[in-house]
């Protein structure tokens, strides 16, 4: 699946009704293009298709979880049984939020089922929920209840919040059900923000997404279920850490918290995957102790010296903490990277696991999969980091990923040994990311952001097929990029260079590789931008308002200096501003921002020899098609039409002008004047 | 010195062209002043250091230092007159300053 296929589901998953023409707005491309991503993307769907019914988007449930699939590269993700699944999950959210008496049919009727699949279900549920020491019991004055401790009854509603999460149907879902307030969740992520900002604990990407909405449903259930009740947590006294009187004192604002409440809410935050943190737990010594513990292991078991080894033990234990407390607690951390990580890395998770004893040991318990494959991600991504001298690093990069921690960990050892060539300056949240000012050659993320850095979208976790196809299109980029060429080339030869003339022959290389390319790429280096005879042309036929913008750029296409997609993007934003798109008394500029490398600026003067209408009827004859040039060579061109424009007898005379030739001259005539 | 910003849909071309031409006819009437171009998603962070706005797109927004048209710039129709109204809006914004 190429990039642009990954990008266009992104897209789809998140919009709620995806159109074709919203489609082509928002991610620049052409109709025929995410027509032709949808085929594609049809052929590897496993059962579900995505329809195109009159230029709308129409996809299933189960089509949405195929997607979602093949974004995060687990086709196992379509099981046939995971509407059941599904189901279960929004039965048992129902039955724990809210207090309706619900019957067997009433929850058929809310979930569009019959009776008998609904009694199947709950009957499934019965037996599931038998093991996590809950009951599923029925009377006909109460209907359908989900009983038990109240500790066990939050923290398997907490679960199934953060499974649903994970579909991209989960938030609808909880707010479609009601199963949750949407002022709850606004209100939870400035005050979430600001526990942050206070207690200096730095939550990841992840974290900050699902945390107001699994505190927002946990409210639901408070509101409708307002019993006092108690739990013990002696082993972290959590009421005498730093972080607990902000938290309550964020949590103010909800008067229905009892403090107990709120007790549980801080378990939730602070057992939290994180990325930085000042916290320091209580018995910090106990779990240092099990962290060098567990490096010794490891160690031994795998006869290998970590580099840095100090640092390699903080960014365990940096780990580690929260994931005791999580332990401790009762709460089960979602990872789903696990089977693959398992599959493709089975001797480093077998060992980790072993290893990880002195960390079961104050659980008291032995850690889940996930836990211990998050564990290996970074153990396995510090493995991969190498002590020798990179000398030939020539190239910045860095790695984002909503994690920031042990996923991207790996990530980022994984491409370090891809791309020798890059020097890598992290792996960071793009959180995180937004704060630093960094000049690097190429940012390396698993969810598309817009920046004027080079940006390659890579799948969390790297496989054969996903190295292969990743190390092409970098091969791709750097053949493209005439400055990204010419800074090889002198890395390649420097200690032929002397110091002071290394910029000087990188320019020169990088204009060498420019000429190659394209003559005209000439405009994209500082300068002048060429304007010539065949930059202005004459339509004689008739234009419309919907044609004259493509009749404009039809000879920059043909110049190969733009795109359809560039094209396309113009008419959108042209046909949505064309009142502000001018450089001249009723002379438009249709023209967007260049985000492809492969567009070279370039200008296009069309001269209607019919007028062609405005929606307000007004009639103009003259529109300035603009490839806009990176480095603004196009600036000085576009001042001096604009000063052209402006003498009145210059469009008269240009519209009756009967060759591009005589255009020029009176442009020209005007420049010397 | 007074700091204007110019902005448009994309910062590449409208905004470019109307900030060097203002550049050009304040440098021609020796009026100091730095003229920055923006897109329009960057206003809200530029707007805050600057002490007059060009404005090349229509916003129903209101702002705490003084606006000027800018399409009035490419277009020639009224040109004078904002060009006008900008002159005194740096003149103003330069005596707040040294007062």
């Amino acid at each position: 699946m190429g990039l642009e296929e990954r990008e266009l589901i992104k897209h789809i998953l998140t919009q709620t009704d995806p159109s074709l023409p919203e489609i082509e707005n928002n991610l620049s491309t052409s109709r025929e293009e995410v027509i032709h991503a949808i085929h594609s993307i049809n052929t590897i769907l496993p059962h579900e298709s995505i329809d195109v019914v009159n230029g709308e988007l129409s996809i299933s449930d189960q089509c949405a979880d195929e997607l979602y699939g093949l974004l995060i590269g687990d086709e196992h993700v379509s099981a046939s049984d995971r509407n059941v699944t599904l189901r279960k999950c929004l039965i048992e959210t129902e039955l724990m939020t809210h207090q309706s008496g619900s019957s067997l049919q009433t929850l058929s009727e809310q979930f569009y089922v019959s009776k008998n699949t609904m009694f199947a279900d709950i009957k499934q549920l019965k037996e599931e929920l038998k093991n996590l020491q809950l009951n599923v019991t029925y009377s006909r004055k109460k209907g359908y209840r989900i009983e038990g401790q109240e500790y066990l009854l939050r923290n398997q509603l907490v679960h199934i919040t953060r499974n649903l999460l994970k579909t991209v149907y989960g938030k609808s879902c909880l707010t479609r059900l009601n199963f949750l307030n949407k002022e709850d969740v606004a209100l939870l992520k400035g005050k979430l923000a600001v526990i942050e900002e206070k207690t200096q604990i730095r939550l990841t990407d992840e974290q900050v997404g699902e945390l107001p909405y699994v505190l927002a449903v946990l409210m639901e259930r408070i509101r409708n279920y307002p019993e006092t009740w108690s739990f013990k947590v002696e082993k972290y006294d959590i009421r005498n850490t730093l972080e607990f009187p902000v938290i309550k004192d964020q949590l103010s604002d909800f008067p229905f918290l009892k403090e107990t409440d709120i007790l549980y809410f801080s378990l939730h935050i602070l057992s939290s995957n994180r990325i930085e943190s000042a916290m320091d737990f209580s018995n910090s010594e106990e779990i240092r102790s099990a962290v060098n513990q567990f490096v010794e292991s490891l160690k031994q078991k795998l006869a290998v010296k970590f580099i840095k080894e100090t640092n390699f033990k903080e960014k365990i234990l940096l780990h580690i903490q929260p994931a005791i407390f999580r332990n401790i607690l009762g709460f089960r951390v979602n990872n789903p990277l696990t089977g693959r990580f398992m599959n493709e890395h089975y001797d480093v998770f077998m060992t980790v696991a072993d290893a990880a004893e002195p960390f079961e040991q104050i659980i008291g318990h032995a850690l889940s999969d996930e836990e211990i494959a998050y564990l290996s991600m970074i153990v396995l991504g510090w493995l991969y980091q190498s002590e020798e001298e990179r000398g030939s690093t020539y190239f910045k990069a860095i790695v984002l990923c909503p994690n920031g921690t042990s996923v991207s960990q790996l990530l980022l050892e994984n491409l370090k040994d891809m791309f020798p060539q890059i020097e890598f300056v992290g792996a960071y949240s793009f959180r995180q990311f937004e704060g630093m000012d960094l000049a690097l050659d190429f940012i390396f993320t698993t969810i598309p952001i817009k920046s004027q850095t080079t940006t390659i979208i890579v799948p969390p976790f790297l496989e054969p097929e996903s190295r292969r196809q990743l190390r092409a299109t970098v091969a791709k980029l750097l053949k493209k990029d005439s400055g990204k060429q010419a800074k090889s080339v002198v890395n390649a030869i420097r200690s032929l260079i002397p110091d002071d003339k290394i910029s000087l022959v990188e320019s020169a290389l990088k204009s060498f590789f420019e000429d190659k390319k394209e003559p005209i790429a000439q405009n994209d280096s500082p300068g002048k931008m060429k304007f010539g005879e065949k930059n202005i042309s004459f339509i004689d036929g008739v234009a419309s308002w919907k044609d004259c913008v493509e009749v404009t750029f039809d000879p920059i296409l043909r110049r190969g200096n733009c795109e359809n997609d560039y094209v396309h993007a113009c008419k959108k934003v042209f046909y949505e501003h064309y009142k502000n798109m001018l450089i001249g008394p009723n002379i438009y500029l249709p023209h967007t921002e260049s985000m492809n490398p492969s567009e070279h600026a370039d200008v296009q003067i069309a001269i209607f020899r019919r007028p062609v209408v405005n929606p307000e009827g007004v009639p103009f004859q003259i529109m300035v098609g603009l490839v806009p040039s990176r480095s603004n060579v196009h600036v000085p061109l576009l001042l001096r039409l604009n000063d052209f424009f402006l003498k009145s007898e210059s469009i008269p005379k240009i519209i009756h002008a009967g060759s591009a030739k005589e255009v020029l001259d009176l442009f020209e005539r005007r420049r010397g004047q | 010195m007074a700091k204007i910003i110019v902005a448009c849909g994309s910062g590449v071309a409208t905004s470019q062209t109307v900030a060097s031409k203002i550049n050009k006819l304040l440098s021609e009437k020796k009026i100091k002043s730095t003229v920055e171009a923006v897109d329009i998603k960057s206003l809200d962070k530029f707007i805050k250091g600057a002490d007059v706005y060009v404005s090349i797109v229509r916003t129903n927004k209101s702002f705490q230092i003084p606006v000027i048209n800018g399409i009035a710039f490419l277009t020639g129709m009224g040109q004078d007159k904002e060009f006008e109204k900008l002159v005194n809006a740096i003149k103003e914004a330069d005596a707040h300053k040294a007062g």
